[in-house]
C-alpha cells in the first residue's frame, strides 16, 4: 500500500462472505448490531447477530404514499433505499423515560434517571442519514460547532452518540422519493460526513473507506485486501449512475428564499384540503425532533414517571395555551412542517432541515410530495421580499 | 388513609356489551392499587355491597336506548361529581346507533319473535345527548391503560395524558409498518382518534376506527384517496365509517355523503 | 453566570445534571394577588444552587408539580434581591391549580430560568420607557419596574400603563398604590369594566395612550399581556413612529422544555423560550401580523 494517500483516500475490499465476520466482531466488542431487515413488507432497521439477518435480494419500489418491496434477481444486500426507520430511533427514542421519583419531604428522591446508553452499531446507513444525525447532533446540542450549556445537554442522547459506530453504505440504487443529490447529502458518502466506515457494494464484496480513528481501527480486525484497479473503476460508475437516477428534486435555495416570503400562500390552502393532519411525515422524517413530556403517577408507591415521546407539529396540542391551539388549522400546521423542514431550520441550526431522504413523501398517506409543494410555491414570481406594511399589525 | 376519605367511584352500565367493563376488570394488578386508592362503591358487576351517593367518579358504559335509561342517566349524573363516558356505546351511542339511520320496527322484526315485548328509543344515543359528561373516553372496548390513567390522572389532579392526535402518530411511534402505503389496505387510522396502540396495524390490519374521529379529521381527503387510489367505493365508505362510532360526528356526516354518493 | 441584573437580559439555566431534572423548591409564602392569582415566594432546597441562582427581568421558569406537570412561569421578583424569588401565577388550569394546591411547605420542581429578558443597559438607556401590560402581563414586568426604579437617573421619563378586565383583575394592588406614592414612575390603571368605586379611567390600556405623550424617537416600548393587546399596543406604537427596533413584545406559546429542544414554543425560525419570550418587534415583523403562526 502506498505510503502517499491519506487514510481518507485509502481504500479495503471486504469479500461479500465476511460481512459475517464484521457483525461478529462488533458483537464481540459489545455493540448491539443494528441493520436493515425484511419485516412484514418493509425495510426496517433492527438489532441482528447475524450476516444472515441483513435484508438481501430485495428492492424497493417508491413513491408518494406508496412503498413495495419484491424480490430482486440481483443476490445483492443494499439494492433498497431507505425505509420508514432510521437511526434516529435509536438515539432518540419515540418514548423515553426521564425520570422515575417521589418527594421525600424537601428532596426529590431520584429512582433512575433515563435508561442506561446502550453501545450501538448501525450497518448500511444511507448518506442521508449520516447527514440527518449531523443535523439532529446540531439539534441535541453535541456538535463541536455549536457552544452550549451544561445544563442543556442530554446525557442519554449525547452518550448514545458518542459510543456509536456508523458504518455508512453508499447508495448505487436510489429510491423513487429520493433526491439526496439535490440536497448535497449523498447518494455518496463524502468528507462532508461524519462516519466510521462507508462502503460500496459490488457483487463479490464491499469496497471499504474509513472516516475516523474508530473505522480504522475496525478495518485492522477484518479480514481485508487492497481492491483492484477494475472494482475501484466499477465503484466510481455505480456512484455516478447513481446520480442520475434520483427519483426527485429540488432547489433548497430557492424553496428557502420563497417560502421565507411565503408565509401567506394561496397554495397553503390548497395543500390543506388533501393534508390529514395525521403526522406521518413528521414522524418519519430523520430530523424531526419535537416532542411532548408527560407524567405518570403510580397508585400504589406515590412514584411519578415523566416521558417523553415523539410529538408532531401536526396536531393540536402541540401549540395548546389556555385561550387554545396557536395553530388551528391544518392549513397552518403544514405550513409549519414545510417551512421548518425548507426554510426556518437554517436560521436556527445553520442548515436545512431536510437532507432529501423522501421518506415524508413516500409515507403519506395521501402521497403529499414536499418537493412538489416547494417547487409550486417556489415558482410564484409575485412573491416580493418586503414586509407587510406596518397597519397590518392590528388587523 | 381511611376508607371513608379515600374517593368513591361508581361503575353504572346501559345498553352495552359489557366489554367495556371487562376492559377495567382486565387489569388485575393495577386493580388492586385502583382498590387501594379508591373505594368501589357502586359496581353491580363485581360487587353486591353499595354505598349511597355521591359518588366522585362516575363511570358510564352503553349508550342511552330506552326510556328507563333516559331517567337513569339523569339521577346519575346528581350523584356523580365527575363524570365519565367510556367506551364507543357511550360516546358516541356504539353499533346500536346504526338502527337510528334505519326504521327501529325493521330490525325489532327481523330480531325477536315478539317485538311488542320491547320498549325501546327511536335512537340509541350517547351520554353526552342527555346529560353534561366531564369527559368521554373513546374505543370499543377502551383501553385499559386508558381507563386507568383517566382515573389516576383526576386523584392527582392532573390533566388526563389522552391524546387526540390520529392512530398514524401512535403507528409510528411502535414501529409498525403502514399497511396502507405498503400494502394499499383502506386504513381509517388517518382519521380517527389514537388510543388502541395502533392493534390493527399491529397484527397487519386496517384500522378500523373503533376510537372515533381524531380532531380536525379530513374524512374527505382520505376517502378521495380511497376511492381512487384503492378502489373503495362508496358503498364502502359508507360502511366503513358507520361502525362503531358511525353516529358521532363527523363521521356521521361524513356516512351520509357517501350514502347520497352511492345512489 | 451573572452576578447582577443590570446589564444583561439573560441569565443561563443553572438545573442539574440533565436539562429535563427538576430541582426542589419549597413555598415560603402565599400572597392572595386576586380572586385567582397568587405570589408565591421559593425557596431552592440545595444551598449550592441557590446561592448560584440568578435571573433577568422577564426570564421564566418552568415549574413542576410532581405527578401533574410543569407550566412556564415568570420570575416576577426583582433580580437584585435574589434571595426573594418570587412568581405570580393566574391559577387556570391542572399545574397552576397544583401549585395552589401544594400549599405553603410544600415542594415543588423548578427548572431555569429560561430565555431572553427585557431589554436593559445601553440599549434603552436615556430613553422614555413606556411600559403597557394587560392582567398577568404585570408579573414579567414587575422585575422591569423595580430595575427602572432603582436606576431612575440612567432613564428620562418611565411610565407604566396597566389594564385588566375589572378592579377585581388587577394584581399587586397594594404595591401599585406604593409606586403611585413615591412618583419615580408614572402609572396609569385603567378596567374594561367598571365595578364597585372604581373612579379610575374605563377602557382598554391602549387609550391610556392619548394621556401620555409620546416622544417617538426618544422612548422605548415594553409590552406583555395578551396577543389581542400585544397587537393593538404595539401598532399604536408603530403608527406614533416609534423605531420598530424599539418596541419589545413579550409573546406567550406552550411551552415543555424551556431550551429549544422540544419545538412546541417555536414562532416562525423563533423559539420562544430560548430567543424570547421577549423580542424585539423588528425580529418578528415578518410574522407579527399572521394568524395561526
Ligand atoms: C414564557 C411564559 C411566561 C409565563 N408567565 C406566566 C406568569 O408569570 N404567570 C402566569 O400565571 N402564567 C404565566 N404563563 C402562562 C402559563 O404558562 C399557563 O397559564 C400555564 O401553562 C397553564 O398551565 P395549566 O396546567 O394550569 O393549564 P392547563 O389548561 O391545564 O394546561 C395544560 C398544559 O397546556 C400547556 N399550556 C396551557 N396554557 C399555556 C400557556 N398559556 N402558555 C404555555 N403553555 C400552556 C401547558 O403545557 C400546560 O401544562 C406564562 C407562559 C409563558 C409561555
Ligand atoms: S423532510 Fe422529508 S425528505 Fe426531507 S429529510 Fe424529512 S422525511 Fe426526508
Ligand atoms: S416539522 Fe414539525 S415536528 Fe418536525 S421538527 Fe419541525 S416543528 Fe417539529
Ligand atoms: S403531509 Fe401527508 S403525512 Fe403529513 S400530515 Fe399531511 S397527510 Fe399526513
Ligand atoms: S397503518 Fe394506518 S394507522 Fe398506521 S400509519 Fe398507516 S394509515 Fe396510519
Ligand atoms: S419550549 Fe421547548 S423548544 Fe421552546
Amino acid at each position: 500500500m502506498s505510503d502517499v494517500k491519506s487514510v481518507a483516500e485509502q481504500r479495503w475490499f471486504l469479500p461479500k462472505s465476511s460481512l459475517g465476520d464484521l457483525v461478529r466482531k462488533l458483537c464481540e466488542q459489545g455493540y448491539t448490531v443494528i441493520a436493515p431487515v425484511r419485516r412484514d413488507g418493509v425495510i426496517t432497521i433492527l438489532p441482528i447477530t447475524e450476516a444472515a439477518d441483513i435484508a438481501r435480494g430485495v428492492a424497493d419500489e417508491q413513491d408518494g404514499g406508496h412503498y413495495r418491496l419484491h424480490d430482486d434477481p440481483e443476490d445483492k444486500y443494499f439494492r433498497y433505499s431507505v425505509g420508514p426507520d432510521g437511526p434516529k430511533r435509536y438515539f432518540f427514542p419515540p418514548r423515553q423515560k426521564l425520570f422515575t421519583m417521589h418527594v421525600a419531604g424537601d428532596r426529590f428522591e431520584m429512582d433512575t434517571v433515563g435508561p442506561e446508553p446502550p453501545k450501538y452499531a448501525f450497518i448500511g446507513v444511507r448518506p442521508c442519514d449520516l447527514a440527518a444525525i449531523a443535523v439532529q447532533d446540531r439539534v441535541f446540542g453535541i456538535a463541536s460547532d455549536q457552544s452550549t450549556f451544561r445544563c442543556e445537554t442530554e446525557t442519554y442522547y449525547q452518550q448514545t452518540r458518542l459510543q456509536s459506530l456508523l458504518i455508512a453504505v453508499n447508495c448505487t440504487r436510489p429510491g423513487g422519493t429520493c433526491f439526496c443529490d439535490s440536497q448535497n447529502t449523498g447518494p455518496e458518502v463524502t468528507e462532508h460526513h461524519l462516519f466510521d466506515v462507508a462502503m460500496t457494494e459490488l457483487r463479490g464484496g464491499f469496497v471499504m473507506r474509513v472516516g475516523s480513528d474508530k473505522g480504522r481501527a475496525l478495518i485492522d480486525e477484518l479480514p481485508v485486501r487492497e481492491p483492484n484497479e477494475a472494482e475501484l473503476e466499477l465503484e466510481e460508475l455505480r456512484l455516478i449512475r447513481a446520480r442520475e437516477h434520483m427519483g426527485r428534486s429540488l432547489d433548497p435555495q430557492q424553496a428557502r428564499d420563497a417560502l421565507a416570503k411565503a408565509v401567506e400562500h394561496p397554495r397553503w390552502d390548497e395543500v390543506a384540503e388533501r393534508c390529514l393532519s395525521c403526522g406521518n411525515c413528521t414522524m418519519v422524517c430523520p430530523t424531526c425532533f419535537c416532542s411532548t413530556v408527560t407524567d405518570s403517577s403510580d397508585l400504589a408507591s406515590n412514584k411519578v414517571t415523566r416521558h417523553r415521546q415523539w410529538e408532531s407539529c401536526h396536531t393540536l396540542a402541540f401549540t395548546y395555551v389556555t385561550s387554545g391551539p396557536s395553530r388551528n388549522n391544518t392549513r397552518s400546521r403544514y405550513r409549519q412542517w414545510l417551512r421548518h423542514k425548507l426554510s426556518t431550520w437554517y436560521e436556527q441550526f445553520g442548515s436545512s432541515g431536510c437532507v432529501g431522504c423522501g421518506r415524508c413523501i413516500t409515507w403519506c398517506p395521501v402521497g403529499i410530495d414536499l418537493t412538489e409543494e416547494a417547487a409550486i410555491i417556489a415558482a410564484d414570481r409575485t412573491l416580493t421580499t418586503t414586509h407587510r406594511s406596518e397597519s397590518e399589525v392590528c388587523s | 388513609m381511611t376508607d371513608t376519605a379515600k374517593p368513591k367511584l361508581a361503575v353504572y352500565k346501559f345498553s352495552s356489551c359489557d366489554g367495556c367493563q371487562l376492559s377495567l376488570l382486565n387489569l388485575e394488578d393495577e386493580l388492586l392499587d385502583l382498590v387501594g386508592a379508591v373505594e368501589i362503591a357502586y359496581f353491580l358487576e363485581a360487587r353486591r355491597k353499595t354505598l349511597p351517593p355521591p359518588y366522585d367518579i362516575g363511570l358510564v358504559e352503553g349508550s342511552i336506548s330506552t326510556p328507563e335509561e333516559e331517567q337513569r342517566i339523569h339521577q346519575i349524573r346528581r350523584d356523580c361529581k365527575y363524570l365519565v363516558a367510556i367506551g364507543a356505546c357511550a360516546t358516541s351511542g356504539g353499533i346500536q346507533a346504526l338502527r337510528n339511520w334505519a326504521r327501529l320496527d325493521d330490525y325489532a322484526e327481523a330480531v325477536y319473535a315478539k317485538p311488542e315485548y320491547l320498549h325501546t328509543l327511536e335512537t340509541a344515543t350517547p351520554v353526552a345527548a342527555h346529560v353534561f359528561v366531564d369527559f368521554e373516553l373513546r374505543g370499543c372496548p377502551v383501553n385499559a391503560q386508558q381507563l386507568l390513567e383517566l382515573i389516576c390522572a383526576k386523584l392527582i389532579g392532573r390533566k388526563p395524558n389522552i391524546a387526540t392526535h390520529s392512530v398514524c402518530i401512535e403507528c409510528k411511534r411502535l414501529g409498525y409498518p403502514c399497511v396502507m402505503v405498503s400494502a394499499s389496505k383502506p386504513c381509517l387510522g388517518p382519521i380517527t382518534n389514537a388510543g388502541c396502540g395502533a392493534l390493527c396495524p399491529s397484527c397487519g390490519r386496517a384500522c378500523y376506527g373503533c376510537f372515533g374521529p381524531m380532531e380536525q379529521p379530513n374524512i374527505a381527503s382520505l376517502g378521495d384517496h380511497l376511492m381512487q387510489d384503492q378502489h373503495v367505493d362508496a358503498r364502502g365508505m359508507k360502511r366503513m365509517l358507520r361502525s362503531f362510532n358511525g353516529y358521532l360526528e363527523p363521521f356521521k356526516q361524513a356516512s351520509d355523503h357517501y350514502e347520497r354518493l352511492e345512489s | 453566570m451573572i452576578t447582577s441584573a443590570s446589564n444583561v437580559a439573560r441569565a443561563e439555566p443553572i438545573c442539574g445534571m440533565d436539562a429535563w431534572l427538576p430541582v426542589p423548591a419549597r413555598i415560603e409564602h402565599i400572597d392572595q394577588e386576586n380572586f385567582n392569582t397568587y405570589t408565591f415566594r421559593l425557596r431552592i432546597i440545595d444551598d449550592a444552587i441557590r446561592r448560584m441562582y440568578r435571573w433577568a427581568p422577564g426570564q421564566f421558569n418552568m415549574l413542576y408539580v410532581p405527578g401533574v406537570g410543569e407550566a412556564a412561569i415568570s420570575i416576577s421578583s426583582d433580580p437584585d434581591e435574589p434571595r426573594v424569588l418570587e412568581h405570580t401565577v393566574r391559577v387556570v388550569g391542572s399545574v397552576t391549580r397544583g401549585i395552589l394546591d401544594t400549599g405553603v411547605g410544600g415542594v415543588i420542581g423548578l427548572r431555569g430560568p429560561f430565555g431572553v429578558g427585557w431589554p436593559v443597559g445601553n440599549e434603552i438607556e436615556g430613553k422614555d420607557i413606556v411600559m403597557v401590560c394587560g392582567g398577568i402581563g404585570l408579573a414579567p414586568m414587575r422585575p422591569m419596574v423595580y430595575y427602572l426604579m432603582k436606576n431612575r437617573d440612567r432613564y428620562r421619563r418611565v411610565i407604566l400603563l396597566f389594564g385588566c378586565r375589572t378592579p377585581e383583575d388587577r394584581i399587586y394592588i397594594e404595591e401599585l398604590a406604593e409606586w403611585e406614592a413615591d412618583g419615580r414612575i408614572d402609572l396609569l390603571v385603567t378596567v374594561d369594566n367598571a365595578s364597585g368605586d372604581w373612579a379610575g379611567p374605563v377602557g382598554v390600556v391602549t387609550n391610556l395612550l392619548r394621556r401620555v405623550k409620546v416622544n417617538a424617537n426618544q422612548s422605548a416600548v415594553l409590552v406583555c399581556g395578551p396577543r389581542v393587546l400585544n397587537r393593538a399596543a404595539a401598532w399604536q406604537f408603530l403608527q406614533l413612529h416609534v423605531p420598530r427596533s424599539h418596541v419589545f413584545v413579550s409573546l406567550e406559546r406552550n411551552m415543555n422544555c424551556g431550551f429549544g429542544r422540544c419545538g412546541h414554543c417555536q414562532y416562525g425560525a423563533k423559539f420562544v423560550c430560548r430567543d424570547g419570550p421577549v423580542f424585539r418587534f423588528s425580529d418578528i415583523a415578518d410574522i407579527f401580523a399572521k394568524e395561526e403562526i
